[in-house]
């Protein structure tokens, strides 16, 4: 139950399965999306990297939905602070505003 | 507003009995969102902290990898990292954050394991940034392991206080108010009804007396 799964492209991945998660290369964030649909039962962590991740509230929402797995977004070589502006939106939900200035998007 | 409001003594009892209970509960859930304002922010922080570290750390492992990806070819790049003879597993526990269940793991692999790692590889056609990679990665992993799970108690807190925000302004600005007003129209008209009977008996009496 409690495994480690890693979403992501092909090439930025990889050296997980290393560390024995079970790694998934995916081309788009809607491929992604799918597999995640399909994986969500199996795994206690989901790891997305950035560069295919589906939009972060679809994710927020995946997170609201089941105890696990928890879906994190992990950033890769060409980073496009898609994780902070998900933790911005967060903050921005819950107090009404971005007061801890993470900026992005 | 229309008013649908028994002006009866019973009416005034019950909206008195609710306009209580609704400002105890309008109390209770501010206190209950104040705490969640403070441990959301506090955790948001952290998670912030956390991911800009995790940034930093993965671009440096993941810069490793390209230098052996120029220093070998790419199909051994792929055949090395094809298979791995461990696995991870994590131990999962739930954890009570005011009342919200928030995730909790931790990795199961051993602690002599987990200080170093096990190639899946021979060492004869790889290139040794890519053992660095790994070894770099391997020391990232618990870390990024806690940011799932912080990211996890992020979402899950952001969305209760949303909803206790919602709940606390509905008391606040339309439940309370809306109380208090029909309790002063139920007093105001039984303070009427009072006076008008007061007047009549006057009357009575004034006529039975001018009678005599």
């Amino acid at each position: 139950m409690s495994r480690v799964a890693v979403i992501g492209s092909s090439g930025s991945c990889e050296v997980f399965r290393a560390l024995g998660a079970e790694v998934f290369t995916v081309a788009t964030p809607d491929e992604a999306k799918d597999l995640l649909n399909r994986l969500e039962s199996d795994y206690a962590v989901v790891f997305i990297t950035e560069d295919v991740a589906p939009q972060s509230e679809f994710l927020a929402k995946k997170n609201l939905e089941r105890d696990l797995p928890a879906i994190t977004l992990l950033p890769v070589a060409v980073s496009q602070d898609k994780g902070l502006a998900k933790l911005k939106r967060a903050v921005e939900k819950a107090v009404g505003a971005d007061i801890l200035g993470l900026g992005g998007e | 507003m229309q008013k649908t409001v028994n002006a009866t003594r019973m009416q005034l009892i019950t909206f008195r009995r609710r306009l209580k209970i609704a400002v105890r509960g309008h109390k209770l859930l501010k206190d209950k969102q104040d705490e969640l304002v403070k441990a959301f922010l506090e955790l948001a922080r952290e998670c912030q902290k956390l991911r800009r570290d995790l940034k930093e750390r993965l671009a440096e492992a993941s810069s490793y990898q390209r230098l052996a990806a120029l220093s070998m070819p790419a199909s051994a790049l792929k055949e090395a990292l094809l298979f791995s003879g461990k696995r991870m597993i994590l131990e999962y526990r739930q954890e009570s954050v005011l009342g919200i269940n928030v995730p909790h793991f931790e990795l199961q692999s051993g602690e002599a394991e987990k200080a170093q790692v096990r190639y899946p590889y021979g060492f004869a056609f790889t290139s040794g940034n890519l053992d660095e990679s790994l070894e770099r990665l391997a020391e990232t992993f618990p870390l990024l392991i806690k940011l799932a799970a912080m990211e996890k108690a992020v979402d899950r807190l952001a969305d209760e206080l949303e909803r206790t925000r919602r709940r606390v302004n509905a008391l606040e600005h339309i439940l309370i108010p809306q109380l208090k007003e029909n309790v002063k129209f139920i007093e105001m008209k039984l303070d009427e009804m009072e006076r008008s009977n007061v007047v009549r008996l006057m009357k009575i009496n004034e006529q039975r007396e001018a009678a005599h």
